[in-house]
């Protein structure tokens, strides 16, 4: 994930009164938080509802952010607090992959041959189905690594936990994603 | 090698240094340990073929409408409020605890060598405090007094803490 230019100046600004920086915010975390929460939900509706939340309270809280943390951390861990609340409000049962959309996530590929560029969008349908079948945990920390490009450290912010565990979700999950790509495309391997 | 140390190597991350040359020759003669290099990849370049979401526009609407009517001013003199009066309540409390408790674990805890080394410097803390304490003695004995020096205490520490705070917010440049 590429860094917002001028965050700390544009932290400053907001507090200092200039609230209209907010959007410049909003714009550049957007793809990432939703991406997330999409993730976490399987449900693009409630991923934007959730999204939005965050933005509210992002805007609500970042008044009195004092910058011990970076700005991204700090949104992952408000994002992540509202997928868990709402988890807990849906009840158990909530992160069955039964209730998950099929096929809503599109892709674009960029790879040279036509050949090559199914077996990669292949894989990555089958990235994306293995990954809707994970427990919620891990799918966070694998989305947050791959996806939004988060350090381990940086996880370990967001999320508040300390890094051997955000270690050991990474490697569970690789591990699990292995073994349910592996059954997805069973031709590759024989 | 085998495909525990490939998965080993592969798990430490692919741009932590060129992997051993028996390496790659493991991934081509096993599919699964390919297959796992071939899901690293593809995982690696996600940022690159995910879907790029944005929110639809009447939610994003509805948050730049909240932008405006942000009263930004009063918030953040609200959100330094808060912070200063919860610094003021734990301050005050503290200082209670050791007027409380200080003079008797002053003389039981510490040892005299230490109280007769430290004498000087704090005789003229004691003889301030003694010099208020003298002042503020008679509104002991009245309710509204006990009230009114808890009240002026909390202001003063309040007030430290809001001007720290405000201070630490002053920008750098």
């Amino acid at each position: 994930m590429e860094a917002l230019p001028g965050e700390r100046e544009l932290i400053r600004k907001f507090q200092a009164g200039d609230v209209s920086v907010f959007v410049a915010i909003m714009n550049h975390y957007e793809p990432y938080i939703l991406g997330l929460l999409t993730r976490l939900t399987g449900d693009r509706a409630r991923a934007e509802d959730l999204c939005q939340e965050t933005f509210l309270k992002a805007l609500k809280g970042l008044s009195s952010f004092r910058r011990d943390s970076s700005l991204k951390t700090w949104l992952f861990r408000i994002a992540h607090n509202a997928a868990t609340d709402h988890a807990r409000s849906e009840g158990p049962g909530s992160d069955s992959i039964e209730e998950r959309e099929e096929g809503g996530l599109q892709t674009r590929s960029g790879a040279p041959s036509p050949q090559a560029r199914v077996e990669e969008a292949q894989m990555q349908r089958a990235v994306e189905e293995a990954m809707a079948s994970l427990p919620q945990s891990q799918r966070e920390v694998l989305h947050l690594f791959y996806w939004d490009e988060l350090s381990v450290g940086d996880i370990a912010g967001a999320l508040r936990m300390p890094e051997g565990s955000v270690k050991t979700l990474l490697f569970r999950g690789r591990n699990s994603l292995r073994g349910r790509v592996l059954n997805l495309l069973p031709e590759v391997v024989s | 090698m085998n495909c525990n140390d490939f998965i080993q190597i592969l798990d430490a991350g692919l741009d932590g240094g060129p992997p051993p040359a028996e390496w790659s020759g493991h991934a081509a003669t096993c599919p699964s340990c390919a297959l796992a290099l071939r899901l690293e990849r593809t995982l690696r370049s996600a940022p690159r073929w995910a879907e790029n979401p944005r929110l639809p526009a009447r939610s994003r609407a509805a948050i730049v409408s909240k932008v405006g009517a942000t009263p930004i001013f009063w918030r953040h003199v609200a959100a330094m409020a808060e912070e200063a009066a919860v610094s003021a309540l734990v301050g005050a409390t503290i200082v209670a605890m050791a007027v409380y408790a200080g003079p008797s674990l002053w003389t039981s805890a510490v040892p005299e060598t230490v109280r007769l080394a430290l004498s000087p410097y704090l005789q003229p803390l004691l003889r301030g405090i003694l010099t208020v304490g003298a002042a503020c003695e008679p509104l002991l004995h009245q309710g509204w007094g006990v009230a009114l020096i808890c009240l002026t205490g909390f202001v003063v520490l309040f007030a430290a803490a809001l001007s720290t705070r405000a201070l630490s917010l002053r920008p750098s440049g």
